[in-house]
C-alpha cells in the first residue's frame, strides 16, 4: 500500500466528507415533501386549512428566493405581484363571475408576470446597475403606493377590500378549503419548486450566480445582463401572482394589506430566516415562522409578536445564513453546474 | 488593417484630464505593453478600449467597426476580452464553473435554461484548465486558490471564449517572482491566436513577453515602438528616472 | 339539504365525544366559558362570538363579549336551552380582517359552533360572513348598526338600519339645527352607503348637502375639512368618521368655533362608550339616534334592570351602549333563544325559519320583532343630545320602527 502523507490523508478525508455533504439537500427536500404529503391525514380540518395557507405562503416565499437568493435583487415589493393577482382574480369573480381554475390561475400568473415586468423594467433596467439599496427602496415604495392606491379606490373596495369571493371551481365542483385545497396547493408548490430547481441548476443558474456575485463582470463576458434580470424578476412575479390567486380563493377575500409593505417584508423574513439561495430554505423558513407564530399566539396572546421578533433576531445574529445552513454546507448551497457525473 | 485602432482619445473626469489625445494601434497576433508612471492614464486608456469608460472625445475601432459607444457585452461578442486589475473570479464557485461561466456567455438564454451546451463546452473547460495548470483543482471553490492562481484562473476565463484581443490590466499584481515567470510561460502560447494589450509595472515582465511598447505620461503618448526602440529612448529614461 | 344533515350528525357525534376533551383542546386562543354543570346527553349548544377585543374597535367588542357572557349565564342559570347547557366560545377579530378570518374559522371548524354572533364594522362583517354562512354553513347574527342592504340568507341583523336611524332623525336635525348639511366620512362601505340614504332624506325634507367627503381611516388631521365647514356656514355636521379619527376631528371642529356659532354635530354611532373620547365641551349638543340610551333607565324599568345587571357584573370601561352593538348583541341572543325554543332544535334551517319571525317582549329600549322575510329587526328608536358629557333623550319613536330592508 502506498504510504499516505498526513497531508494527503487529510485531503482524502476532506474529499470523503465533502462528497457525503453533497447529498444533504435532497434528503432535506424529500423529508419536507413526505411530511407535507402526509400532514392532512393526521391533522384536524381546521389545522389543515391553516396549513394550506402556509403552503401558499411557501410558494410566495419561493418567488422572493428566486430574485434575492439567486439573482441578488433585494425586492421589498413582492406583495405588489401577490396582491395585484389576488385583486385581479377577485374582480374576475365578482364582476364577471369567473371562478374556473382554468381561467383564474393563469390570470394570476399573467397579472403577476405583467406587474413584475413593469416594476422591474422601471427599477432594474437602467444604464448602470441599480444598487441593492435603490432596488430595496424602490420596490418598498412601489408596495406602499399600491397599498394606498387600493385603500382609496372604491371600485376595489377601498379600505375593506373585496369580500365574499366565491370558491374556485373545477368544472362544476367547488373547491373549498380543506384537504382538497391543501393537495392542490401542495401540488402547485411541488411543480413550481421542481421547475425552479431545474432552472437554478442549469447553465442559466450559473449565469444567475454570476449576476448575483458580480453583475458588471459578467457583462464583460458578453452576457445580456438586462435580459437576465428581466427574466428572473418576471418569473418571480408570475410565481407570486400564482400564490396570490390561490390565496384569494382560499381566504375568500382580498384587501389592501395584501399589496402592502408588511406582507412584502414578511416574505423577506421567511426566506432570510430559512436560508436564501436554497429554495428549500424559503419553504422551511415560512413553515417555521408561521408554525411558531400560530403556537405562540395561542399560548401567549398578548406578547407573542415580541417573542417572535426576539427569536428572529437571535437566528439572524447567530446564523445569518439562515436555518438551513445548520445542515447545508456553503458548497452544497452554491452547487455546481458542470456535466453531472463528471467530477 | 490593424485589429484595434484608438484615435485621439480624450477622457476628462470633472477637473482631471486623465487622457489627453492618446492614439494606439494594435495589429493581429501582437503583444503590446502599456507602461508609464502612476497616474499616466494607462488604466483609463485600457478602460476606454474595454468599454468600462466612454471617452469624452475620440474613437475606438475594432476589426474595422467603430465601437466607441458599444457596451461591454457588445465588445465581448465582437471578440474582445479583458481581465480587470482587481481579481473578480467568483469565489464561491468552483474553478470549473468559473470557466464555464465565461465560456457559455454566448449561448442563448433559452439554451442556457435547457443546459444544451454543457456537454459541448466540457472539453473546452478542461482544456483551459489544463493549459493553466489548474486541472487537478478543477472542482474546488475558487476561494481556495492562492492569489496568483486566482489571477491565472481569471486569465483563463478571459481567454476561454477565444477572443481576438485580450486586455490585461496588471496581471502580475501581488505575484511572487516564480509566479510571474509562470505567468509569462502561460501567456506565450496565446500569440498564435490572439493579440494582447497588457498594462504593467514590472518592466522585466513586459520586456520578456511584449513585441511593442507604448509609454504614457500625463495622459499622452510619450513613445511607441518595439521594446528595444522604446527602451533606448532618452525621453522615456528621463521620465522613469525622474519618477523613480 | 342532505349535506347539512350529514354535517349536523357528524357535529353532534363529535360534540359528544369531545365533551370531556373540550377543556383541554380548546384551552388555547379562545375564551371558553364552561357552565358548572353539563347534564344533557345531547351535549351543549355552542355559541360563538367573534368580535374586536383588541384594536380601535376594542371599546365596543369587549362590551359585546360581556353582554354575551351575561346572557349565556342567565340562560344557563334558568336551566339552559332545550334542557341543554350553553357553551360560549369567544374569538378576537382584532379589528383586523385577515386575523379575523383565521380566528372565526376556529369557531366554525374547531369548535363547530351552532351560532356565530359578532362583527362590528361592515368591513369585518363582510370579511367573516363568507367563512360563517357559505363555507361554514352556520347561522350568523350581526348585531351592529350599519348601512343596510345585507340580504344574505342565514345572516340576521339586529342593529339599526339607515331607515331607522335617518327617517325621523334627519327631520329632527333640520328642525333643531338647520338646513345646510356636511357629510365628512370615513372611506369604507358603511359611510358610502349610509350617505346615499341620508342624502335622500335630507333633500326630501328641504335640506341641502354642502359637501360629502371621504378620508382614510388613519387620518387625524382635519384642518381643511374644518375650514370648509366653517367657511360654508354648515348647520349640521352629519359625521361618519370613526375612531381613531373622530376624536381629533371633533376637537379641531370645536376649537374652530363650530359649536359656539350654533352648529349641530350629528353622529349615529355615537354612544356612551364614545362620549369619553372627547371633552364634554367639544361635543356639546351632539345628537345621536339609537335604539337605546342609558338615560332611558328612569322611564323604562326593564332597561334599568338590564343596565344595572350589566354594570354589576362588568364594572369598568366597557359600557353597555347601543352604538357599540351591545344592545344588538342582547337582542340577537334573546331572539335566537326564542327561535331555538320554537324550532325545538339547533338545526340551522329550523332555527332560521323560526328566527325569521321571532319576537321578544322585553329588551333594552323596548321590545323587538323580526320582520318576516327581511331578516332585519323592528325596534324603538330614540334621539338623544349630549349635554355636559351625558345624554338626554329628546325624542322617542311612536312605536317599533320598520327597518325597510331586503
Amino acid at each position: 500500500m502506498t504510504e499516505m502523507t498526513p497531508l494527503s490523508a487529510v485531503s482524502l478525508t476532506r474529499g470523503i466528507s465533502a462528497s457525503r455533504q453533497w447529498r444533504v439537500l435532497p434528503m432535506i427536500e424529500i423529508t419536507v415533501l413526505v411530511i407535507g404529503l402526509l400532514l392532512p391525514l393526521v391533522l384536524q380540518d381546521y389545522l389543515t386549512v391553516y396549513a394550506t395557507r402556509v403552503l401558499i405562503l411557501c410558494l410566495f416565499a419561493l418567488s422572493f428566493d428566486l430574485v434575492w437568493g439567486y439573482a441578488g435583487i433585494m425586492s421589498f415589493g413582492q406583495a405588489v405581484f401577490f396582491g395585484s393577482a389576488g385583486y385581479g382574480v377577485a374582480l374576475l369573480a365578482r364582476d364577471l363571475g369567473i371562478t374556473s381554475i382554468l381561467l383564474v390561475l393563469p390570470a394570476g400568473l399573467l397579472i403577476g408576470f405583467a406587474f413584475a415586468l413593469l416594476l422591474g423594467g422601471f427599477l432594474l433596467l437602467g444604464r448602470h446597475p441599480a444598487s441593492v439599496i435603490f432596488v430595496a427602496l424602490g420596490t418598498l415604495t412601489g408596495s406602499y403606493a399600491c397599498d394606498r392606491l387600493a385603500r382609496g379606490w372604491y371600485y376595489l373596495g377601498g379600505q375593506n377590500g373585496i369580500p365574499s369571493i366565491p370558491p374556485m371551481t373545477i368544472g362544476s365542483y367547488e373547491l373549498t378549503e380543506g384537504p382538497a385545497y391543501y393537495y392542490m396547493a401542495i401540488g402547485f408548490l411541488i411543480v413550481v419548486y421542481l421547475l425552479c430547481r431545474f432552472l437554478m441548476r442549469s447553465q442559466f443558474g450559473l449565469a444567475l450566480a454570476g449576476l448575483r456575485e458580480n453583475e458588471q463582470r459578467i457583462a464583460f463576458f458578453g452576457y445580456k445582463v438586462q435580459h437576465l434580470k428581466a427574466i428572473i424578476f418576471s418569473l418571480s412575479g408570475a410565481i407570486a401572482g400564482l400564490a396570490g390567486s390561490l390565496y384569494a380563493f382560499h381566504e375568500g377575500f382580498v384587501w389592501p394589506n395584501m399589496l402592502g409593505v408588511v406582507i412584502s417584508t414578511q416574505v423577506v423574513l421567511y426566506v432570510l430566516f430559512g436560508g436564501s439561495g436554497t429554495l428549500i430554505g424559503a419553504v422551511i423558513g415560512t413553515i417555521v415562522i408561521e408554525a411558531v407564530s400560530f403556537w405562540l399566539s395561542n399560548s401567549y396572546q398578548d406578547i407573542w409578536p415580541i417573542i417572535l421578533g426576539v427569536l428572529l433576531l437571535l437566528v439572524i445574529l447567530f446564523r445569518p445564513a439562515g436555518l438551513v445552513s445548520l445542515l447545508l454546507s456553503e458548497r452544497e448551497r452554491v452547487g455546481s453546474f458542470g456535466r453531472p457525473g463528471k467530477r | 488593417m490593424a485589429l484595434l485602432e484608438a484615435k485621439g482619445l480624450i477622457k476628462i473626469f470633472g477637473k482631471l484630464t486623465a487622457l489627453n489625445g492618446a492614439d494606439l494601434t494594435i495589429a493581429a497576433n501582437e503583444f503590446h505593453g502599456l507602461i508609464g508612471p502612476n497616474g499616466s492614464g494607462k488604466s483609463t486608456l485600457m478602460k476606454c478600449i474595454a468599454g468600462a469608460e466612454t471617452p469624452t472625445q475620440g474613437t475606438v475601432t475594432f476589426g474595422g467597426h467603430d465601437i466607441t459607444q458599444a457596451s461591454p457585452a457588445e465588445r465581448a461578442r465582437a471578440g474582445m476580452s479583458l481581465k480587470f486589475q482587481i481579481t473578480s473570479v467568483l469565489p464561491a464557485l468552483t474553478l470549473y464553473d468559473n470557466i464555464l461561466l465565461a465560456l457559455q456567455a454566448q449561448t442563448s438564454l433559452l439554451n442556457l435554461a435547457l443546459s444544451r451546451t454543457r456537454g459541448v463546452l466540457h472539453d473546452k473547460v478542461m482544456a483551459m484548465l489544463e493549459q493553466f495548470r489548474l486541472v487537478d483543482r478543477a472542482h474546488e471553490p475558487a476561494s481556495a486558490l492562492s492569489h496568483g492562481q486566482q489571477q491565472w484562473l481569471e486569465i483563463a476565463m478571459a481567454l476561454a471564449p477565444e477572443p481576438k484581443l485580450l486586455l490585461l490590466d496588471e496581471p502580475t499584481g501581488g505575484m511572487s517572482l516564480e509566479e510571474r515567470r509562470v505567468t509569462g510561460e502561460l501567456l506565450q502560447p496565446i500569440k498564435a491566436r490572439c493579440s494582447l494589450v497588457i498594462v504593467e509595472h514590472d518592466l522585466d515582465f513586459i520586456r520578456d513577453i511584449c513585441d511593442r511598447l507604448t509609454v504614457l505620461d500625463q495622459g499622452q503618448i510619450l513613445q511607441t515602438g518595439t521594446v528595444q526602440h522604446v527602451q533606448s529612448c532618452p525621453k522615456v529614461q528621463e521620465v522613469y528616472l525622474r519618477r523613480a | 339539504m342532505s349535506q347539512d344533515a350529514n354535517t349536523l350528525s357528524r357535529r353532534r357525534f363529535l360534540g359528544n365525544a369531545a365533551l370531556f376533551g373540550t377543556a383541554i383542546a380548546t384551552g388555547v386562543g379562545s375564551w371558553v366559558i364552561r357552565p358548572d354543570w353539563a347534564n344533557a346527553a345531547a351535549g351543549p349548544i355552542k355559541v360563538g362570538v367573534g368580535t374586536d377585543l383588541t384594536g380601535p374597535m376594542g371599546y365596543a367588542g369587549n362590551a359585546d363579549a360581556n353582554v354575551a357572557r351575561m346572557v349565556i349565564k342567565d340562560i344557563n342559570d334558568a336551566g339552559g336551552l332545550l334542557g341543554r347547557p350553553l357553551e360560549l366560545y369567544i374569538e378576537d377579530t382584532a379589528s383586523n380582517e385577515s386575523v379575523a378570518v383565521g380566528n372565526v374559522r376556529k369557531l366554525i371548524q374547531r369548535e363547530k359552533v351552532d351560532l356565530v354572533i359578532g362583527g362590528i364594522t361592515s368591513s369585518m362583517r363582510n370579511a367573516i360572513k363568507d367563512v360563517i354562512v357559505s363555507r361554514g354553513k352556520t347561522l350568523y347574527i350581526y348585531p351592529q348598526l350599519y348601512e343596510g342592504k345585507e340580504c344574505t340568507p342565514y345572516l340576521f341583523c339586529t342593529g339599526p338600519t339607515p331607515a331607522q336611524q335617518c327617517d325621523e332623525f334627519i327631520p329632527w336635525l333640520i328642525k333643531n339645527g338647520g338646513k345646510k348639511f356636511a357629510l365628512p366620512s370615513a372611506n369604507y362601505v358603511w359611510p358610502h352607503t349610509l350617505n346615499i340614504y341620508a342624502r335622500k332624506v335630507i333633500e326630501a325634507n328641504g335640506g341641502e348637502v354642502v359637501f360629502e367627503e371621504y378620508y382614510p381611516l388613519d387620518q387625524i388631521d382635519f384642518s381643511s375639512t374644518v375650514n370648509r365647514i366653517i367657511s360654508n356656514k354648515v348647520d349640521v355636521v352629519f359625521n361618519t368618521v370613526i375612531p381613531p379619527g373622530v376624536g381629533p376631528f371633533f376637537k379641531q371642529l370645536s376649537e374652530a368655533g363650530f359649536l359656539k356659532n350654533g352648529g349641530r354635530l350629528a353622529c349615529v354611532y355615537y354612544d356612551e362608550n364614545t362620549l369619553s373620547i372627547n371633552q364634554p365641551a367639544e361635543i356639546e349638543g351632539l345628537a345621536s339616534c339609537l335604539d337605546y340610551f342609558k338615560a332611558l333607565t328612569p322611564e323604562d324599568p326593564f332597561s334599568a334592570k338590564l343596565q344595572a345587571a350589566y354594570e354589576k357584573q362588568f364594572p369598568g370601561n366597557f359600557l353597555f351602549a347601543a352604538g357599540s352593538a351591545a344592545t344588538g348583541t342582547y337582542r340577537g341572543l334573546k331572539l335566537w333563544e326564542a327561535a331555538v325554543k320554537e324550532a325545538g332544535s339547533v338545526d340551522r334551517d329550523a332555527v332560521a325559519k323560526a328566527l325569521d319571525h321571532a319576537k321578544i317582549a322585553e329588551g333594552p329600549g323596548g321590545p323587538a320583532e323580526m320582520v318576516p322575510g327581511q331578516r332585519h329587526c323592528k325596534m324603538k328608536m330614540y334621539t338623544a343630545v349630549a349635554k355636559g358629557g351625558k345624554y338626554e333623550v329628546v325624542a322617542r319613536s311612536a312605536g317599533l320602527v320598520d327597518p325597510k330592508e331586503c
